[in-house]
């Protein structure tokens, strides 16, 4: 990029968006050099945020004609790469565009613009007993706008669904200024369902300027049953039979000794730290129901050989009882300088089998791992620790990871649960599908951004590279 | 049960040799649905069977050919059940068929479509590749979802001969009340009061002055709405056969289909309020209007035009007229080009979904 190109175009981006929303300078642009994945780290050209949607279309159009690359982003808390930026292109931030357009009480939807953050529509949406389900790790920051761009999940969604199952409808605009409607203000639409293809495609198609999501009335009753096991599969079948016995948990969160052991000592929310697993099953709907479920549930972990079960009495129990979960990777962080997360999907049957080949990948690479699983949905998220200060630990800590991933496909899984592709997993998309397949995503891609400008170099490998994977896999 | 991928591949890579058109074909339940097709027809019928079924993962995996009514059945054993509930359509209706028509059932609201629980998905494309999208795990956001595109699609970029899908436990209990609504506009304000509430609702119509509302789930939580509900609304009572009358609204059994007239459905916002178009049912709480009257697709699409909306002409569609709501150019734009990669030579059921597709 030469530095007149930039210096004329920041000029421009300023002419649009106004003067202080374009962030030319190497000391500002700092936080927008990567997502959540920190270790993926790039400059871009510049930093542009518009304050409204007519000048976010402008800012398109000013890249198409210059050729620009944009990647946009949301709130930065990604954990594939997905935002990092093109060194010649511009990094397009939805963060000024948060407004919350309208909340339709009637039809139990909420009209917003994609920098809301995710738990503001819930927020906003309480005072009519509704609430969005879909709860990423990261509600309180992460955006709405990128829970649509990676189709986000949450520890919820066994139960409630992913992004792609609670939103209704999307403006999108590509990036030749064509403006779309997907989905619309009924449930089904005729026609190929392009909101399904835009959810979770990452950046890769087009910029989302507005979503209508779907709200959920507040359960009347929710309660957690925590409990612990000595053993990983007693615990994975005690998973089984509860889904056996017609109950679908709010949700169903399972980790291993060393996250117990982790979580414990950051928050003590009364983990037994010695169980080799502990479960936490989330049971929500009418009073009744929640008494009923939950007494069934604490008979089946009976009835596995659970060493401790508890039921949460109070609100402020079951608080407690989740703070050890959703603080499991600050915990982890904490006994570890640098921990890198995975995102594997396994079926659930093959869960102690995972872990038991995932040892012997610890003992093989010098590097532990502490185990978080969705264990209802089978969305596992094993965190390496490694000290990135240590040369050559965060080559071994991706190694490690890539062979998770490699393992997670082996028994009929795949790479990525609820993280995306992004620049992280790219190369082991080869693992997951044929060159035919990778070639169609190419094709796709085509038909919505032909000059390639969005989020360029993320999600689908190119050809020659899979190529390349493999054989190199092969020799290894 | 016999797979026969192979031949299917060979059909369609003969075709595509040829030149010649194919219409997909499963178990012919669907084609009220739709405009006419042409060319030859490739059956898909005796592609059938269960490839797997875990009842404690909630997965299975089907070939095309399947009858919904043999998938239910067997998932019934387990006490499981596919949660859109599909139309069955005198158990002619299959696993392909329902997904390329994306035909959900009365509860569609609150359990989704077929397009909700569709995991993953082997395609043979117009190229007579054999593809496969997404997988037999619950979460899988790497490459584009594929699998969901399908849904929908009428088989206008490919043939779905395997379906991966969520599965669901049966309510342990169901209940169906029935109240007096003379007015459609009453119903209407009746059935969004009921949305609104936290009750486990999978049901909510209005048809001949009558409104339905189903509860299912839990026992207790079950009854304990029916017996509000009744407070609430003393001229309410419980109907004894509930499953045949939501059974005959899902294939279309019940004495509203059976007229001679056009029948339009018309997707739309659950309260929107129009005075052109009177409906006859009102399912989905109101997202779904089915309008009997002889309305052209231009005074459908005027009527709807301010208040949002679509119309598809279910029943009654003349030659080649167009049935369903036209798109945006963008929209119309995308749909040709998708095709086009999914299939280059337009083999697949042209014109079954627009004229110009």
């Amino acid at each position: 990029m030469s530095r007149d190109k930039k210096a004329v175009l920041e000029m421009a981006f300023r002419q649009i968006v106004g003067e202080g929303f374009v962030i030319s300078d190497k000391e500002t642009q700092k936080p927008y050099e990567c997502d959540g994945l920190s270790m993926y780290c790039e400059e871009s050209m510049l930093v542009v945020l518009p304050g409204t949607v007519d000048q976010l279309k402008e800012v398109i159009r000013l890249c198409r004609i210059h050729e620009v690359p944009v990647v946009t982003r949301g709130a930065g808390t990604g954990l594939s790469a997905g935002a990092m930026p093109a060194p010649d292109g511009i990094v397009l931030s939805t963060a000024r565009l948060n407004k919350i357009i309208a909340i339709d009480e009637k039809a139990r939807t909420a009209r917003v613009q994609p920098g809301v953050r995710n738990i503001s529509i819930s927020e906003a949406a309480g005072r009519y007993g509704l609430y969005y389900a879909p709860d990423p790790s990261s509600q309180i920051a992460c955006s709405i706008g990128g829970n649509v761009a990676e189709n986000s999940g949450g520890v919820h969604c066994l139960k409630y669904g992913l992004t792609v199952h609670n939103v209704q409808k999307a403006e999108l605009i590509l990036v030749d200024g064509t403006e779309i409607t997907l989905g619309g203000d009924g449930l089904d639409v005729p026609g190929f369902d392009l909101l399904a293809l835009i959810i979770g495609s990452e950046g890769l198609l087009g910029v989302v300027t507005e979503i209508t999501v779907r709200l959920l009335p507040r359960p009347e009753s929710v309660q957690v049953v925590m409990a612990a096991f000595d053993d990983v599969t007693q615990a994975a079948d005690a998973v089984g039979s509860i889904i056996a016995a017609g109950i679908i948990p709010a949700g169903l969160e399972m980790m291993d000794r060393y996250a117990i052991s982790a979580a414990e000592d950051f928050c003590s929310a009364g983990y037994p730290k010695d169980a080799e697993a502990l479960l936490l099953c989330e049971i929500d709907g009418s009073e009744s129901e929640v008494h009923e479920h939950c007494a069934r549930v604490a008979e089946l972990f009976k009835t596995h050989a659970a060493t401790s079960i508890r039921i949460s009495a109070s609100e402020e129990e079951r608080t407690l009882l989740w703070k050890g979960r959703k603080s499991a990777f600050p915990a982890v962080g904490r006994i570890s300088p640098d921990y890198y997360c995975m995102d594997g999907t396994i079926p659930r049957s093959k869960l102690a089998a995972v872990l038991t080949a995932m040892s012997e990948m610890s003992d093989h690479f010098g590097l532990r791992v502490a185990n978080v699983f969705h264990a209802g949905d089978g969305n596992l998220h094993p965190l390496i620790l490694f000290d990135n200060s240590v040369p050559g630990e965060f080559e071994r800590a991706e190694a490690f990871g890539a062979s998770i991933l490699e393992l997670c496909v082996s028994v009929g899984g795949c790479i990525t649960g609820e993280h995306g592709v992004g620049m992280e997993k790219i190369r082991q998309m080869p693992i997951q599908f044929s060159d035919s397949e990778i070639a169609l995503f190419h094709e796709l891609k085509h038909c919505f951004d032909p000059a390639g400008l969005l989020n360029p170099g993320k999600g689908v490998p190119l050809l020659k590279h899979c190529q390349e994977y493999r054989a190199a896999r092969q020799f290894a | 049960m016999p797979d026969i991928t192979s031949q299917l591949l060979e059909q369609v890579l003969e075709a595509r040799l040829e030149r010649r058109c194919l219409q997909i074909v499963g178990g012919g339940s669907k084609e009220h649905y739709g405009r006419p097709s042409r060319g030859s027809k490739i059956e898909l019928s005796g592609h059938q069977g269960i490839i797997s079924y875990q009842p404690d993962e909630l997965v299975l995996t089907v070939r095309c050919g399947t009858r919904i009514e043999v998938i239910q059945a067997l998932l019934a054993e387990k006490n499981q059940m596919l949660a859109s509930d599909p139309p069955q359509y005198n158990g002619a209706a299959t696993i392909g068929g329902s997904v390329a028509c994306n035909d959900s059932g009365p509860g569609r609201p609150w359990t989704g479509s077929i397009r909700d629980s569709v995991l993953g998905i082997q395609l043979i494309t117009g190229k007579g590749d054999k593809l496969q999208f997404g997988g037999r795990v619950m979460k899988n956001v790497a490459g584009y979802d594929v699998s969901r595109l399908q849904c929908g699609a009428m088989g206008c970029m490919g043939i779905v001969s395997e379906v991966s899908l969520k599965v669901m436990p049966r309510p342990a209990h169901s209940l169906t009340m029935k109240l007096e609504i003379n007015s459609h506009i009453d119903a209407l304000e009746h059935m969004s009061l009921l949305a609104r509430s936290a009750y486990p609702i999978s049901g909510n119509c209005w048809i001949d002055g009558i409104q339905y509302v189903r509860f299912e789930g839990a026992y207790s939580a079950v009854e304990k709405a029916a017996k509000d509900y009744a407070r609430l609304f003393p001229d309410a009572n419980e109907l004894r056969d509930g499953s045949s009358f939501w059974g005959s609204v899902r294939d279309h059994h019940h004495s509203f289909f059976r007229s001679s007239r056009r029948l339009w459905r018309l997707s739309i916002h659950p309260t929107a309020q129009y005075s052109e178009l009177e409906p006859g049912l009102i399912d989905w709480s109101g997202a779904q209007r089915w309008i009997p009257g002889e309305h052209n697709m231009t005074e459908m699409v005027a009527a709807l035009s301010p208040i949002g909306g679509n119309a598809s002409l279910i029943k009654g569609g003349i030659g080649e007229e167009d049935v369903f709501h036209p798109m945006d150019e963008g929209s119309q734009r995308l749909h040709v080009a998708l095709k086009s990669k999914f299939d280059p030579d337009r083999i697949f059921n042209p014109g079954r979904m627009y004229s110009w597709l």
